[in-house]
C-alpha cells in the first residue's frame, strides 16, 4: 500500500530524474500544506523540530513584512550563513521594498544558489539538508538558500587497497566528493548519475553512475528495479545495499564488487558496469561482478603486462593454497601417508611424534587461534596493536611448538595459508576463502582426499550456478569465451585489449578500432 | 502441464561433456584388454564406427529439430507404445548409471581409499550428480567447462611422465596384428562399439538443447574422434608400460600404469591425479545417464524433472550397491550380459527400427502441412 | 489418464523405478547365474554381516520420504492456484 504508492509515484517522476520531498515524506505523519500565514508555518515547523537544540528560527523584518529564517545549525557552516544571508538581511541595508518572494531573492541574495519550496514537505526536506529557509508572511512559497559547507574528511590514501604505482586517492564519506572524483577521470557527457533515496527512516542518498553509451540497458533497468524494491528502515553503509540487491544471499562468495579506489571504479564503469555510490560510505559498489574481478587490482594495468600477468597467476594460486593447503595436510598425514614422498613423510612424522593431538584438532586449534588474533588485531586500539604481534608470534607460535603442543610443519602451514589468504586485492573475497577453509578441513578429516575433491567439485558446481545481475559468476571461464581470455588469467598488453567484456553485453562492444602497436621508427638512411 | 525448459548449452559445452563422458569410464576400467597388444587398433576401429553411429543419432534428431529422444519415440510409435518403449529406455539409462557409479566405487574402495565404506562413496557421488542436475543443464555444462582443462592436461601429462620415467617400452606393443584381424573385429562388435561409443545414445536427450543445433552433428562426430584418439593414447600407454599380460590381469589399468611413474624421486604416487580425472569423468557420465532417465520420466509422467531429481538419484545410490555382490560379479555381468542384451537393442536396434518410421512420418506431416498451407 | 493420479505422481514414479530396477537386477542375476527367481530376490534383500548397507537403505528411504513430501508440496501449490 504505502510502499506501492511510493514506488508508483517514483515511476511517475522518472523522467525528470529528481525525487521530490513529497515522495520521501509520504508515509510519515507530516502535513503537506504550506500556509500563507507566517505564524501558522512557524508553529508547524517548531512543533516538528521540537526538542532539537540545533534548530533555530530567527524572526526578522523585511521592510515592514514579517519573515523568518530557519535552519539546522549543525548542518551548515555558521560563517557562510552569516556572510551570505544574515548580513544582507540587516535592517541597515536599504533595499527597495519587497513585493514578492522573487524580488526578495533578487534584491537580497543575488549570488546565493536557491530553490523555492511551495509545500511544507519541501521546506522540511531543505532544512534537513542544510539549507537556510526564509519564510515570508503572505507568500505562497518559501525561499531555500543553499549554505552547505559542513566539515568533511579530506581525500586520503586508500587504507584497505594500497598499491605501489597509480593514483593514491580514495573515496571519502561525502557523496559529492566521490562523484567529483569519478567525473574528474571520465570527462564525458554520457557519464550519467541518477539519484535515489533509500531507507524509510534515514533517507540516504544513493547514486548510480554509468556510461549511457556503453552500459547494457537491461542490466541498468535491473539495477534500478532492485534499488526501487529496497524496503528497509535505515542504510548506513554500502554493505547494507550489497546484501539487499545481490542475487543470492546464501553463498560465501561476494556477488558485488566493492572498492574505495576511484580509478578502479572508473575502469569498471568504462567496461559497462554500473557503480552504486552511497552517501556516507567510502566503499563504492559495481555490478554486475564476476569472480575474476576479485583477482584484479587496478595496479595490474599500470605495471608492465608481463609482470601483472605473473602477479595475477600468483593470486589465483594463492587462492587455491589458502583454500586447500591445511586440508591437504590433514588428509595426507592422517589417511594417505603412502602418497607422500618418503623423505618428506619421515620428517613430518618425526616432528609430529610428541604431539598429543590428531592432525585435525591440531590444525583446527591453530587456525582458530589465528582467526582470533586477526580479529583482535583489527578491533584493537592502535596503541596496543603491537601486543598482538608479539603475543601471536612469540607466545603462541614459538611457545606452542616448544611445548610440544603443535608441530613445526603445522605452524608453517598455518602461517603460509594465512598470508596466502590476504593476497586477494578485495578483502571480501578472502573472507569467503577463510570460511570455506574450515569446512574443507572438516571434510578432509572425515573422508580424506576424497572429501577434498568432493568439496572442490561441489564448490565449483555452486560457483557456476551463481549469477550476478543475470551475468554468470564465472563468465569468460564458464561459459567459456576464447576472446575474453586477454584479460582474465593473464593480461595482454593494453593495445591488444580492444574489446569490452562480452558477458556484460555492452552497447558498444569495441573500445577502439585500430591496433596501435608501439614500434621503433623506421631506420633512417639505412636501406635505400 | 510440464514446463518446457528453455535452458541451452553451447556447442563447446556439448563437446566438453561428450569428451569427459567418453574418457570417464574408460579411464577406470580400460578397454580392449582382450585383444592384448592390439587393443589400440581395436579402439581405433571402434572409434571410426562409433563416429558413424553418433552421426546416425544426430541425423535422427535432425528430422525433428528441438525434440529429444523420448519425444521422438512417442512421435514414431504413438502414445502408448511410445510410453512403454520410453520407460524401457528410462530403466536402461538408470541401470547403466548405477553400473557406472559402481565401477567408480570399486576403484576407490579397492585401490586407494581402502577404509572408506563403498556405500558412503556411492551416496556422496550420486549426491553431487543430483545437486548438479537439480541446478540444471546449464550448470552441468559449465561445470564441465571448468574442469576440462585439468582433465585433459592431466591425461596428457600422465603419458609424458610415464615416458620420462623410462617405463615406456615400445616392444610391448609388438607384434602388431599377431593374431590377425579376426579377434579384433570380434571384440569391436559388440563390446568396444557399445561400451564407450554406443553409450552416446544418451546424448540424444541432450543434443536437442544445444543452441546451434545445425552444427551439432559436426561437433559431435569431431568430439568422438578426438576422444577416441585420447583413448588410443591411453591404451598405448597402458600396454607399453604394463605389457599385454599384466594389463589383462589388472582391474584398473590406467591406475596401475600411473603407479609406474617416478620422477626426480619426488613425484611418485600420482594416484590422486588419476582419481580426480576419473572422478570427474564418472560424475559426468552418471549425470548424463541420470539426466537421460529423468528427462524420460518428465516426458512420461508429465511433471518437471526437478521434482524427481533427488528421489531417483537416491535410488541410483542404492541400486549401485545392490547391483552385484562383489566386483568380480559386477565385471562378469558387464562382459557377458550387458553388451549383448542391453546395449545392442537400445543403442542400435531400436534407433534403426525407428529411422524409417520417423522419416516416413515426418514426410507425411510435411505433406499435410503443405496441403494446409496451400489452401 | 494420469490427471486423477497426478497428486501422487512423484511417489508413484519412485516406487515404479525402485521396484523396476530391483526386478531388473534380479532377472539379470537369474540369467547369468542360473538361479531361481526366489533366490535372487532374497539375495537382494539379505543384509550382509559387517557391511554398511544400512547407509544406502537409509538414503533410499530418505528418497521415498522426499518424494512423498514433494507430492504434498505439489498438491498444496495446486490447491493455492485453484483458490
Amino acid at each position: 500500500m504505502g510502499l506501492a504508492d511510493f514506488l508508483f509515484n517514483r515511476r511517475k517522476h522518472k523522467n525528470n530524474n529528481k525525487i521530490t520531498a513529497e515522495e520521501l515524506f509520504q508515509q510519515e505523519n507530516i502535513s503537506k500544506k504550506y500556509y500563507k500565514s507566517l505564524d501558522k508555518n512557524i508553529k508547524q515547523i517548531q512543533e516538528l523540530f521540537e526538542h532539537s537544540f540545533d534548530f533555530t528560527v530567527d524572526k526578522i523584518k523585511l521592510g515592514d513584512t514579517d519573515a523568518c529564517v530557519c535552519y539546522l545549525g549543525t548542518m551548515l557552516s555558521k560563517d557562510t550563513l552569516t556572510n551570505k544571508v544574515l548580513n544582507s538581511l540587516h535592517p541597515q541595508n536599504d533595499h527597495p521594498k519587497p513585493k514578492d518572494i522573487n524580488s526578495i531573492r533578487d534584491n537580497y541574495f543575488p549570488t546565493v544558489s536557491y530553490e523555492y519550496a511551495d509545500t511544507f514537505h519541501t521546506v522540511v526536506w531543505n532544512v534537513l539538508n542544510g539549507y537556510a529557509v526564509i519564510m515570508v508572511d503572505g507568500q505562497g512559497k518559501a525561499l531555500s538558500l543553499e549554505i552547505g559547507n559542513i566539515e568533511k574528511r579530506a581525500i586520503t590514501e586508500p587504507s584497505t587497497q594500497t598499491i605501489i604505482r597509480g593514483p593514491k586517492e580514495a573515496f571519502t564519506e561525502d557523496i559529492n566528493t566521490n562523484i567529483s572524483l569519478i567525473r574528474k577521470r571520465i570527462r564525458n557527457p554520457h557519464l550519467k548519475f541518477e539519484s535515489f533515496y533509500v531507507g524509510r527512516d534515514t533517507k540516504t542518498h544513493l547514486v548510480i553512475g554509468y556510461m549511457s553509451t556503453i552500459t547494457n540497458a537491461d542490466i541498468l533497468e535491473e539495477v534500478k528495479k532492485r534499488i526501487e524494491k529496497i524496503d528497509i528502515g535505515g542504510v548506513l553503509d554500502s554493505g547494507n545495499i550489497e546484501e539487499l540487491i545481490s542475487d543470492k544471499s546464501f553463498t560465501p562468495f561476494p556477488l558485488i564488487f566493492n572498492t574505495e579506489r576511484p580509478d578502479s571504479i572508473c575502469g569498471h564503469i568504462m567496461e559497462g558496469k554500473v557503480a552504486l555510490i552511497l552517501d556516507g560510505s567510502p566503499f563504492v559498489l559495481t555490478v554486475p561482478s564476476v569472480l575474476t574481478d576479485f583477482f584484479e587490482s587496478s595496479e595490474d594495468y599500470y605495471q608492465p603486462f608481463l609482470m601483472s600477468s605473473f602477479v595475477r597467476l600468483i593470486r589465483y594460486m594463492s587462492f587455491m593454497i589458502a583454500l586447500v593447503l591445511p586440508s591437504l595436510y590433514v588428509a595426507l598425514s592422517t589417511f594417505h601417508q603412502e602418497l607422500m614422498p618418503t623423505q618428506l613423510l619421515l620428517s613430518i612424522q618425526a616432528q609430529r611424534e610428541g604431539v598429543p593431538f590428531p592432525a585435525v584438532i591440531e590444525i583446527f586449534v591453530m587456525e582458530l587461534t589465528f582467526e582470533i588474533m586477526r580479529e583482535a588485531g583489527v578491533r584493537m586500539p592502535r596503541a596496543v596493536g603491537q601486543t598482538v604481534s608479539i603475543v601471536g608470534a612469540l607466545v603462541i607460535g614459538q611457545a606452542a611448538v616448544e611445548a610440544g603442543l603443535v608441530s613445526n610443519v603445522l605452524v608453517i602451514i598455518v602461517a603460509f595459508t594465512a598470508i596466502a589468504s590476504f593476497v586477494s586485492p578485495i578483502y571480501n573475497f578472502s573472507i569467503s576463502t577463510r570460511l570455506l577453509r574450515f569446512i574443507l578441513i572438516l571434510f578432509s578429516a572425515i573422508f580424506g582426499l576424497y572429501g577434498v575433491l568432493l568439496f572442490l567439485i561441489v564448490m565449483v558446481i555452486h560457483l557456476v550456478s551463481l549469477r550476478s545481475f543475470g551475468v554468470p559468476y564465472l563468465a569468460a571461464v564458464a561459459p567459456f569465451n576464447i576472446k575474453e581470455q586477454d584479460d582474465i588469467f593473464v593480461r595482454f598488453p593494453i593495445w591488444a585489449n580492444r574489446k569490452r567484456p562480452s558477458y556484460l553485453y555492452p552497447e558498444s562492444p569495441m573500445k577502439k578500432k585500430g591496433k596501435n602497436i608501439p614500434s621503433p621508427p623506421p631506420a633512417r638512411g639505412g636501406g635505400k | 502441464m510440464s514446463k518446457k525448459l528453455v535452458e541451452n548449452i553451447s556447442l563447446w559445452q556439448l563437446a566438453v561433456l561428450m569428451f569427459t563422458f567418453e574418457i570417464g569410464s574408460v579411464a577406470v576400467v580400460g578397454v580392449g584388454t582382450d585383444t592384448k597388444q592390439d587393443a589400440w587398433i581395436a579402439v581405433g576401429v571402434a572409434t571410426v564406427l562409433g563416429a558413424g553411429l553418433v552421426w546416425f543419432y544426430v541425423y535422427l534428431l535432425k528430422q525433428l529439430p528441438g525434440r529429444n529422444l523420448f519425444e521422438m519415440i512417442t512421435f514414431c510409435f504413438g502414445k502408448w507404445l511410445g510410453k512403454i518403449i520410453g520407460l524401457l529406455y528410462v530403466y536402461y539409462f538408470l541401470y547403466i548409471s548405477a553400473r557406472v557409479l559402481r565401477d567408480f566405487c570399486e576403484l576407490i574402495t579397492s585401490v586407494i581409499f581402502e577404509n572408506t565404506p563403498i556405500e558412503v562413496i556411492s551416496i556422496t557421488m550420486v549426491g553431487i550428480c543430483a545437486y548438479m542436475l537439480y541446478l540444471g543443464l546449464e550448470v552441468f555444462g559449465r561445470t564441465g567447462e571448468v574442469f576440462i582443462p585439468y582433465v585433459f592436461t592431466f591425461i596428457i601429462l600422465i603419458g609424458l611422465a610415464i615416458l620420462f620415467s623410462g617405463e615406456f617400452q615400445m616392444k610391448n606393443l609388438l607384434p602388431i596384428l599377431g593374431d590377425g584381424l579376426g579377434p579384433i573385429l570380434k571384440h569391436v562388435f559388440p563390446r568396444l562399439l557399445t561400451f564407450p561409443f554406443g553409450e552416446l545414445v544418451t546424448f540424444m536427450v541432450i543434443i536437442p538443447y544445444v543452441s546451434h543445433f545445425a552444427k551439432a552433428a559436426k561437433v559431435s562426430v569431431f568430439t568422438v574422434l578426438i576422444s577416441g584418439f585420447i583413448i588410443i593414447y591411453g591404451t598405448v600407454i597402458e600396454i607399453a608400460s604394463l605389457g599385454a599380460r599384466q594389463m589383462e590381469r589388472t582391474v584398473f589399468p590406467l591406475l596401475s600404469a600411473a603407479r609406474e611413474i617416478s620422477l626426480l624421486e619426488f613425484i611418485e604416487r600420482v594416484d590422486l591425479v588419476i582419481v580426480f580425472v576419473v572422478m570427474f569423468g564418472i560424475i559426468t557420465k552418471v549425470s548424463v545417464f541420470l539426466f537421460g532417465g529423468l528427462k524420460g520420466l518428465e516426458h512420461i509422467m508429465n511433471i518437471p524433472y526437478r521434482y524427481l531429481v533427488f528421489p531417483v538419484s537416491m535410488i541410483i545410490g542404492y541400486i549401485a550397491i545392490q547391483i552385484s555382490a562383489n566386483n568380480a560379479e559386477h565385471i562378469e555381468e558387464g562382459i557377458r550380459f550387458i553388451p549383448l542384451y542391453m546395449h545392442i537393442p537400445f543403442q542400435i536396434i531400436i534407433p534403426i527400427l525407428m529411422a524409417p518410421l520417423l522419416i516416413w512420418k515426418v514426410k507425411k506431416q510435411k505433406r499435410r502441412s503443405d496441403a494446409n498451407g496451400s489452401r | 489418464m494420469l490427471k486423477n493420479r497426478m497428486i501422487r505422481v512423484v511417489t508413484f514414479t519412485f516406487t515404479m523405478i525402485f521396484s523396476g530396477l530391483l526386478l531388473m537386477i534380479a532377472l539379470i542375476d537369474m540369467f547369468i547365474w542360473q538361479q531361481s527367481f526366489y533366490q535372487c530376490v532374497s539375495k537382494l534383500f539379505a543384509l550382509d554381516e559387517g557391511a554398511n548397507e544400512g547407509y544406502v537403505i537409509a538414503t533410499a528411504a530418505a528418497g521415498f520420504i522426499y518424494s512423498i513430501a514433494s507430492d504434498y508440496r505439489i498438491r498444496k501449490k495446486k490447491r493455492s492456484q485453484q483458490s
